[in-house]
């Protein structure tokens, strides 16, 4: 089956320093794909690329077959949510949603009928007479989503989009944006740098570090099957339990199983830290010479401070990483 | 405190204004002397009735209503290009928009004056708002860069990820987030080339009488009434064209005209 989009070997330099470096991954149709990296990783100028606001040094973008990479920003059909919103200041929420359709000259009752669904779609029926400066943070997203899936975007661009919402609005937003995505079958890549967020929504995350792809992997393979240590460290908490030249071995918290008496192929072991989370509790303990983190749910057996317990650390779980 | 400066304010302000009008309905004053000696309407029903001297009002409005609009064409896509987008020699550009402010304007008048010989330009209107371009531009690039830098590339990259050209952008986007600047800067414009001598009489010959021709010559005779009473009809003049500019271009550009959503 024919890619919806493929990236290949896409370069970009600012002052000779390449910050995005032979970028490559593709999308099927309908695909979410979250690009995770810290700030300045280069996710941004990745998106832009897509978008055709700056143009890559090298390599190819291919929309269903056709090299984009030098068509102008206005003839792709890709739509961008950019971080932050960007919504028209003197447009009122209809006419900031009917843009894209107003420079495409399609006529008045069109725009309007499609500026009503839309409204409809991001919840915000009643709005559309009002200012941007009139609307909340999580109410100025949604009319950038709604304005840029107007137009019935090819690929939607999210960067950054719940970054500058407080947490509860941001899971709230973050299962709204899934559930539109769905309903529109839109192939979307959501730019962020929350672990939690990209994992949440994302059907596949590309992780990426100064410019280069990490690795590529569905939610669960990233965290169950990291290849590198960058990987392995930035999906979660991890327990170093050997290093050698090329490669560490480790292991999850939750893999390993605990017992307070003493079991076959269970090895003694002490706490020596106890932090209490709520849903889960976090222990720090002693085994041999190696501190390892482990974890239990609330609702499960509890340990003491100074307490000896017994440990398992199954084979299968044990994850071997590459050092980089 | 705050009001003794407004009172200074004031004082620098009004008090020449005054002075002029005191005089401009004298009959005689010599110097040095502050009050005049006796009062007369003459020198005002004189100017009333001088045709030369509405002439000089139309020509001056005209001229300087035609630089204001070619300076805001000129200048619009020069902000843009320096504000918006990296090139190479754009310190070279901004040197050179920058210029007349540094380079006496006899030197420039000078050159000009060769070059519109050639080209058959002087002794005529269309000759001095071209001339008028040089000293009016800096202001105008200055004030549209300064408030399209504070709007950012992003706002043009969202429009033009939303589908439009760079027309549309412009039309839809800059223009009525520039409304104060535009409105600013056409003001500015106006006024410096109201206000322009050397470069009118160069260029125009002594043949184009603008408001600061006829004040020259005005001055040149000596009457401190005929002076003060030209001085005052150039204030009054050049407050009326700012005020019309700033309701016309305050009313037209504005996103509900503009994109009749
Ligand atoms: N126009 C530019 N000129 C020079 N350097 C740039 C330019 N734009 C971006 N960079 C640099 O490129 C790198 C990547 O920038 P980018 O905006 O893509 O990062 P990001 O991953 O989106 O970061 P954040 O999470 O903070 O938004 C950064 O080091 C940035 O300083
Ligand atoms: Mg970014």
């Amino acid at each position: 089956m024919m890619k919806h989009l493929e990236i290949q070997e896409i370069v970009k330099k600012y002052n000779g320093k390449p910050v995005v470096n032979h970028v490559t991954f593709d999308m099927n149709l309908g695909e979410f794909v979250s690009i995770l990296g810290k700030s300045g990783s280069g996710k941004t100028t990745i998106l832009k690329m897509i978008a055709g606001t700056i143009e890559p040094d090298s390599g190819g973008i291919y929309l269903l077959g056709k090299e984009i990479s030098r068509v102008p920003t206005q003839k792709r059909n890709i739509a961008m949510v950019f971080q932050e919103y960007l919504l028209f200041p003197h447009l009122n929420v209809a006419q900031n949603i009917e843009f894209s359709l107003k420079v495409r000259g399609i006529e008045k009752n069109e725009r309007t009928k499609r500026m009503f669904e839309l409204l409809e779609l991001v919840q915000l029926g009643g709005m559309e007479k009002r200012f941007p400066h009139e609307l909340s943070g999580g109410q100025k997203q949604r009319v950038a989503v709604a304005r840029a899936l107007i137009s019935k975007p090819d690929i939607l661009l999210l960067d950054e989009p719940f970054s500058s919402l407080d947490f509860n609005l941001r899971n709230e937003m973050c299962s709204f944006i899934k559930s539109i995505q769905r309903e529109t079958k839109t192939t979307t890549i959501m730019v962020t740098h929350d672990r939690e967020e990209a994992m949440k929504i994302s059907d596949r995350i590309v992780i990426i570090d100064e410019g280069n792809i990490v690795q590529i992997d569905t939610p669960k393979g990233l965290y169950n099957n990291p290849t590198n240590m960058f990987t392995a460290e930035f999906m979660g908490d991890v327990n170093i339990l050997k290093r050698e030249e090329e490669f560490s071995y480790m292991i999850r918290p939750e893999a390993m199983s605990v017992s307070s008496f003493r079991k076959e192929g269970f090895n003694k072991s002490k706490v020596v830290e106890k932090t209490f989370l709520g849903s889960s509790i976090h222990y720090k303990i002693l085994w041999e010479n190696t501190f390892l983190n482990i974890s239990g749910m609330n609702n499960s057996e509890e340990y003491s401070l100074g307490q000896e317990i017994y440990i398992n650390l199954p084979d299968e779980k044990i994850i071997k990483v590459k050092h980089c | 405190m705050r009001k003794f400066i407004s009172i200074i304010i004031v004082m620098i302000l009004i008090v020449p204004v005054l002075a002029l009008l005191l005089w401009s309905f004298s009959e005689m004053i010599s110097w040095p002397k502050l009050l005049p000696d006796e009062f007369s309407l003459r020198i005002w029903s004189d100017l009333i009735k001088s045709k030369e001297l509405l002439k000089s009002i139309i020509t001056s409005i005209l001229i300087s209503m035609g630089v204001a609009i070619v300076v805001l064409f000129i200048s619009m896509p020069a902000a843009i290009a320096l504000s918006q987008f990296e090139f190479k020699g754009k310190k070279i550009i901004w040197f050179l928009i920058f210029a007349p402010l540094i380079i006496p304007s006899v030197s420039t008048a000078i050159g000009m004056h060769i070059l519109y010989l050639k080209a058959g330009l002087t002794d005529s209107m269309l000759g001095v708002v071209l001339a008028h371009i040089i000293p009016t531009i800096p202001y105008s690039v200055k004030i549209l860069s300064f408030s399209l830098e504070l709007i950012g590339k992003g706002m043009r990259e969202q429009s033009e990820v939303l589908g439009a050209s760079m027309l549309q952008t412009i039309v839809y986007i800059y223009l009525p987030n520039l409304k104060p600047a535009i409105i600013l800067s056409s003001i500015l414009v106006f006024i410096v080339s109201f206000s322009q001598y050397l470069i009118t009489f160069l260029i125009g010959g002594g043949l184009i009488k603008t408001l600061p021709i006829m004040l020259f010559q005005v001055i040149q005779n000596g009457n401190r009434a005929e002076v003060s009473s030209y001085s005052l009809v150039f204030i009054i003049s050049a407050l009326i064209a700012t005020y019309f500019i700033e309701r016309i271009l305050g009313k037209n550009i504005d996103g509900k005209y503009m994109i009749n959503i």
